[in-house]
C-alpha cells in the first residue's frame, strides 16, 4: 500500500494516522507528490485536508469509507474495501476534506466520473441535479483537457464534420491508449459538502480564459467549457499549466443568472497561482534556450498582483488588447488590493504604431472600456486617473461606480499642458501623450497643434501620486496581452532587494518587462547596476512592439526623473530578441546607443559621450531619448558581420 | 447511442435517439444525417430516451439542422429529459432550435 501525499504535506503525520488506523504503508512508503510525473499510470489515492496536520486520524478513518467504495465501484482493488471493514461504521464525516487523485488509465470517459457519480450520491448524499451538473463538468472538463490541453486541438467556433471527426477520433484514441499517447491527466475531486472541487491537469499550456469567453459571448453554448461556467461558483486557472480548478456547490443545483450579469456569466472567474513544478521547469528551460538564465518561476496572474499590490506603490499595465480581453482579470486586481496610495498607468498601444495590433484602437470608442475600467479602479483606490477621452461617454456608469464604491471620483475637467507629454513619430504623428500629475513632471516636448490630439484615444493614461521622499517609488509593470497579465516584476529601491526579490520571483514572460523594470530600477536608484538584460518579444509579438513599449516607458521615467541618469544594459552573451530575430545583431557591440521613441526604431546617429544627460540631449535634439551603454563586445554566436549595428547607430567615441 | 426511426407520410421522419450522444457517436451520428441529404423533410428527434448529452452532442445537433435546414427541411427537438434537458437549459439551445416538451 502506498500512499502519496501533496510535498507540503506532513508524512509522518499521515505515517501515524495509518499506523493507527491499522494500516501498514509497504517498502514504498510514502512519498511525496512533487509534481504530475509522480502520478503519472499509476492508480493511486492521495488523502489530505487541510486540518490533517491536526488531527490526522480523524480525517483518515472519515475518508477511508468512501475511498474505499470508490476503488469498488471502479472494481480496482479489493483492498480499501477490507480496509474499510476495520473502521467503525459511522466513520463518514460529511466535513471533513478528502482529496482524490486518479490518474489516466481509464478506458472511457464514463470510467472517470461514474465512480465520482456514484460516490457523491452515495455517501455525500448530493442531489441528483447537483451529481448530473457534477458529470457534465467533469466530462467536459475531461474532453477539453484532452483535446485543447494535451492534444492541444484548436476546435473551431463552427464545427463541421471534419473537426468533430478528428477530435472524436482523437478523444478517443487518447482515453483507451493514454499511455502510447503520452497524455497524462490528473482528475482531482475535493470535497466539502455542500461545495465540491474539481481539479484537471493536462500537459497543455493553459487556459486563456478572456479568449475563451469573449470568443463566445453572445453565442448559444456550443462549448463545453461554457457548461462549466454556468454551473460552476469558482473557475480558477494557471495560465502557464494545463490545471483548471473548478467549485461548485449543491445550492447552485439549479442554474440561476442574476440579473445583472449581463454577459451571461455569472461564475466568478479568477485565475490564480498554481504550483506545477514540471511545467514551470518546461518554461524555465524554453527561456533558458532564449539566453535567459535567470529564470526561476514563471509566475501568473493574480498572486503576482497581490504581490506588487502589497509591495509596490505603483503599477503599470502594458495593453495590446482591447478590454474585453482582460476585464476579467482587472476585476480581480480590483478585488485583490485595497490600497490607497496606489499609481496606476495605463498604455495602450499607439494607432499608428505599424504592426502593433492596435486596430482595435483605430475607433476611440473602443478605448472606452479601457477608460471604465480606469474608472472601477480610480473608486476602487480613491485616486484620480485622467479620463478626459473617456468621460463623456461615461458619465452614467460613473455614477453608478461612484455609489458603488462611495467614494469621489476626481475628473480632471482639463490635463495642463505642462503636464502633457507628446511623443511624437517620424510624420509627426502623435502615437503616445503622456499625461502626468504630481509633483515631478516635466514637459518635454509637446507635438504640434495639429497632430496633438490626433490619435488621443491611444497612448499613455497614468496617473501618479506625489511620493514624499522623491525617490522611492517601488514601480511595477504589467504588460497585458493577447494571454492576459503575463509579465510583472515589482521592484524595490535598492540592488539588495532586486537581487532577493529576482531570485525568488523572477520571471520569464515577455522578458521586456524585465528590461523595463530594471531600467526603472536604475533610474530610481542610482546605485543599482545591473549586469544582466533581456529582451524578447516572447509573448508581445510584433516586430519591435517591445521595443517601441521600452523607450516610450523610458521616456516616460525620464519625466519622472530629469536627473543625469544613464542605463547600463549588458548582453554578454544573451541575444535579445525582436520577433525572433536577434536584436543583439543591432546593439552588441560595445559602445552606447541611444534609443528614441520613433515608431520605426530608425535611430538616428548621434555622437555623444556617456554618460549622458539626458536632459540635455532632450534639449538639444529637440525629443527625448535614452541612452544604452553596451558594457562588452560581442555576443556568441554572432558573426562579426551580423554583429554590425543594423538599426541603431552606434557612438565610439 | 442506438437511433431507430419511424416514417410517417412522405414528409416526416422521426429519429429515436437512445442512450448518450457525445463524441464517440459523431461517426454514427454522422451517417444518421447524411440519410437526410436532399431531403425537405421534417426531421424529428425524439430525446426521450437520451440518457446524456455533451457539448459534442449539442454541436452535433446543430450540425444536423444546419444540414436539414439547407436542404430545404425542418429538425425538430422533442422531449429532452436528465441531463440531456440540463444541458438544454445552460446552452440555451432552444433559442436556435425547436425544443418541445411533451412530457415531463
Amino acid at each position: 500500500m502506498h500512499f502519496f501525499i501533496p510535498e507540503h504535506h506532513n508524512p509522518e503525520h499521515i505515517r501515524t494516522a495509518l499506523s493507527n488506523a491499522g494500516i501498514t504503508p509497504d517498502q514504498e512508503g510514502i512519498t511525496s507528490l512533487n509534481s504530475l510525473k509522480d502520478i503519472k499510470n499509476s492508480l493511486k489515492i492521495i488523502l489530505f485536508d487541510e486540518n490533517t496536520d491536526e488531527n490526522p486520524e480523524s480525517f483518515l478513518s472519515a475518508g477511508i469509507d468512501s475511498i474505499a467504495s470508490l476503488y469498488v465501484d471502479m472494481g480496482i482493488s479489493d483492498w480499501p474495501r477490507r480496509l474499510a471493514d476495520r473502521l467503525p461504521a459511522n466513520s463518514l464525516e460529511l466535513e471533513k476534506y478528502i482529496k482524490i487523485l486518479l490518474s489516466t488509465k481509464r478506458a472511457y470517459e464514463e470510467d472517470w466520473i461514474r465512480p465520482f457519480q456514484n460516490m457523491l450520491e452515495k455517501h455525500f448524499r448530493f442531489s441528483e441535479t447537483f451529481t448530473q451538473n457534477f458529470g457534465i463538468v467533469a466530462h467536459e472538463l475531461l474532453m477539453n483537457a484532452i483535446l485543447h490541453g494535451n492534444l492541444k486541438t484548436d476546435f473551431p467556433l463552427d464545427k463541421e464534420h471534419a473537426d468533430f471527426l478528428d477530435a472524436c477520433q482523437k478523444i478517443s484514441s487518447c482515453l483507451k491508449e493514454p499511455e502510447l499517447g503520452g497524455l497524462p491527466l490528473s482528475l482531482t475531486l475535493t470535497l466539502a459538502p455542500p461545495h465540491l472541487r474539481i481539479c484537471i491537469e493536462d500537459e497543455g499550456p493553459g487556459v486563456r480564459f478572456e479568449d475563451f469567453i469573449h470568443k463566445y459571448k453572445d453565442k448559444i453554448f456550443t462549448k463545453g467549457f461554457d457548461y462549466i461556467l454556468h454551473i460552476a461558483d469558482k473557475i480558477e486557472c494557471c495560465p502557464f499549466s494545463g490545471r483548471i480548478t473548478v467549485s461548485m456547490s449543491e445550492k447552485h443545483g439549479k442554474i440561476v443568472l442574476p440579473e445583472d450579469a449581463k454577459d451571461g456569466f455569472s461564475t466568478d472567474i479568477i485565475a490564480v497561482m498554481t504550483e506545477a513544478p514540471a511545467l514551470f521547469e518546461e518554461m524555465r528551460n524554453k527561456l533558458n534556450a532564449l539566453g535567459y538564465t535567470r529564470a526561476r518561476h514563471v509566475l501568473p496572474r493574480i498572486e503576482f498582483i497581490e504581490d506588487i499590490t502589497e509591495h509596490s506603490s505603483a503599477m503599470i499595465i502594458l495593453a495590446d488588447v482591447p478590454y474585453d480581453k482582460i476585464s476579467g482579470q482587472l476585476r480581480s486586481l480590483r478585488q485583490h488590493h485595497d490600497k490607497k496610495e496606489f499609481s496606476i498607468l495605463y498604455q495602450t498601444p499607439p494607432p499608428s504604431a505599424p504592426g502593433s495590433h492596435t486596430d482595435f484602437f483605430r475607433n476611440v470608442n473602443e478605448v472606452l472600456p479601457l477608460s471604465f475600467t480606469l474608472y472601477e479602479l480610480s473608486a476602487r483606490l480613491g485616486v484620480q486617473i485622467d479620463m478626459r477621452h473617456a468621460r463623456k461617454k461615461l458619465d452614467t456608469s460613473y455614477k453608478n461606480y461612484q455609489e458603488e464604491f462611495g467614494k469621489t471620483i476626481h475628473i480632471l475637467e482639463e490635463v495642463e499642458k505642462q503636464h502633457s507629454i507628446h511623443i511624437t513619430g517620424k510624420g509627426g504623428q502623435t502615437f503616445a501623450v503622456i499625461h502626468s500629475f504630481g509633483t515631478q513632471t516635466q514637459e518635454i516636448r509637446p507635438t504640434s497643434p495639429s497632430t496633438q490630439h490626433r490619435n488621443e484615444g491611444s497612448g499613455w493614461y497614468f496617473q501618479t501620486i506625489p511620493f514624499p521622499d522623491g525617490k522611492s517609488l517601488k514601480l511595477a509593470a504589467i504588460a497585458i496581452n493577447k494571454t492576459g497579465f503575463t509579465p510583472a516584476l515589482l521592484f524595490s529601491k535598492t540592488k539588495a532587494q532586486m537581487s532577493d526579490f529576482f531570485e525568488d520571483h523572477e520571471i520569464g514572460t515577455p522578458i521586456v518587462n524585465d528590461i523595463l523594470g530594471r531600467a526603472v530600477a536604475s533610474l530610481i536608484s542610482p546605485d543599482t547596476t545591473f549586469k544582466e538584460c533581456h529582451f524578447c518579444t516572447c509573448t508581445l509579438g510584433e516586430d519591435r512592439l517591445c521595443m517601441r513599449t521600452l523607450d516610450r516607458f523610458l521616456i516616460m521615467l525620464v519625466s519622472y526623473f530629469p536627473d543625469e541618469r544613464e542605463i547600463r544594459l549588458d548582453p554578454v552573451d544573451r541575444a535579445y530578441y525582436t520577433n525572433g530575430t536577434p536584436f543583439c545583431q543591432s546593439i552588441s557591440r560595445k559602445g552606447t546607443y541611444l534609443i528614441t521613441p520613433d515608431t520605426d526604431l530608425d535611430i538616428r546617429k548621434i555622437p555623444c559621450p556617456a554618460p549622458f544627460s539626458i536632459k540635455t540631449l532632450a534639449q538639444k535634439f529637440g525629443r527625448p531619448f535614452i541612452a544604452i551603454e553596451i558594457l562588452k563586445d560581442g555576443l556568441k554566436g554572432v558573426s562579426a558581420e551580423d554583429r554590425r549595428p543594423e538599426r541603431l547607430c552606434i557612438d565610439e567615441q | 447511442m442506438n437511433t431507430r426511426q419511424e416514417i410517417y407520410g412522405e414528409n416526416d421522419i422521426i429519429v429515436h435517439l437512445e442512450g448518450k450522444l457525445n463524441f464517440q457517436d459523431h461517426t454514427e451520428f454522422n451517417a444518421l444525417i447524411n440519410n437526410f441529404q436532399n431531403t425537405k423533410k421534417t426531421i424529428t428527434f425524439d430525446l426521450s430516451a437520451l440518457e446524456a448529452i455533451d457539448s459534442a452532442g449539442i454541436g452535433m445537433l446543430f450540425l444536423a439542422h444546419k444540414i436539414i435546414t439547407k436542404m430545404g427541411g425542418h429538425l425538430h427537438l422533442k422531449n429532452p429529459q436528465g441531463q440531456v434537458r440540463r444541458v438544454f437549459e445552460i446552452t440555451s439551445i432552444d433559442k436556435q432550435l425547436q425544443v418541445t416538451q411533451t412530457k415531463s
